[in-house]
């Protein structure tokens, strides 16, 4: 995973990608007990080509350094990668807020308890209240802010 | 670095698109043998203790064994 995380910094590096946070199953693990997830979810913030929003510079990037896709995701060193554009304000928001954490020897960006809840409930699937409710029992939360972030982006949740 | 509402349209998208294409892969993948996922919820286990060293103390790996 180490590896992983290293080749996907290297993206931002080489200046493919201005910035990027780990989200989703992985990033909730950062605060909860670990739980089955099949790929890492990262969130970037991509170059603008010409004023559009486009990917094709990390599969290129991807490509020339022999990694290959399988289905939606692109492996790296054996772990499942999904790239996930900031598509919203409220992810766009997260990854400027996101968290430096250490994994192994290497920092890296994850986004706070806070926005992960927000992302959740506002994603609202099943799966996603499910990961809300494992982060508010396993981790401290600010509630203050999860409120706020809530309120902001008019998202409602029973905050038990 | 802010995208504008415009930007965000075509990164809802592709979002999208790899959204539909993450739940098509767990239709698919719930289909699998149960061997399988096993091994695959173990290989995952595995990348997950990484992200604490504590972690590897508390994980349920008996079920290698079990």
């Amino acid at each position: 995973m180490e590896k992983t995380l290293k080749v996907i910094r290297g993206i931002k590096l080489a200046g493919v990608i201005k910035d990027y946070a780990i989200g989703g199953g992985i990033g909730t693990m950062f605060y909860t007990e670990s739980f089955y997830t099949k790929d890492l979810d990262i969130f970037v913030y991509p170059k603008l080509i010409s004023g559009l929003v486009r990917l094709d510079e990390i599969h290129h990037y991807l490509k020339s350094k022999g990694y290959r896709w399988k289905g939606p995701y692109v492996i790296i060193e054996g772990v499942p990668v999904d790239f996930i554009p900031v598509y919203d304000e409220l992810t766009q928001e997260a990854l400027k807020k996101s968290v430096i954490r250490s994994f192994g020897n290497i920092k890296v960006k994850v986004f706070s308890p806070e926005y992960l809840i927000a992302i959740a409930i506002k994603t609202g699937r099943e799966q996603d209240l499910l990961k809300v409710n494992r982060i508010i029992k396993e981790t401290t939360v600010n509630r203050k802010l999860l409120s706020s972030i809530l309120k902001k982006h008019h998202l409602k949740y029973d905050l038990k | 670095m802010t995208l504008n509402k415009k930007q965000l349209n075509q990164a809802r998208l592709i979002a999208q698109k790899v959204f539909k294409a993450k739940e098509k892969s767990r239709t698919l993948w719930a289909k699998e043998p149960i061997k399988r996922k096993i091994q695959e919820l173990i290989r995952m286990q595995e990348i997950a203790k990484t992200l604490h060293p504590e972690y590897s103390k508390i994980l349920p790996w008996r079920i290698k064994t079990g």
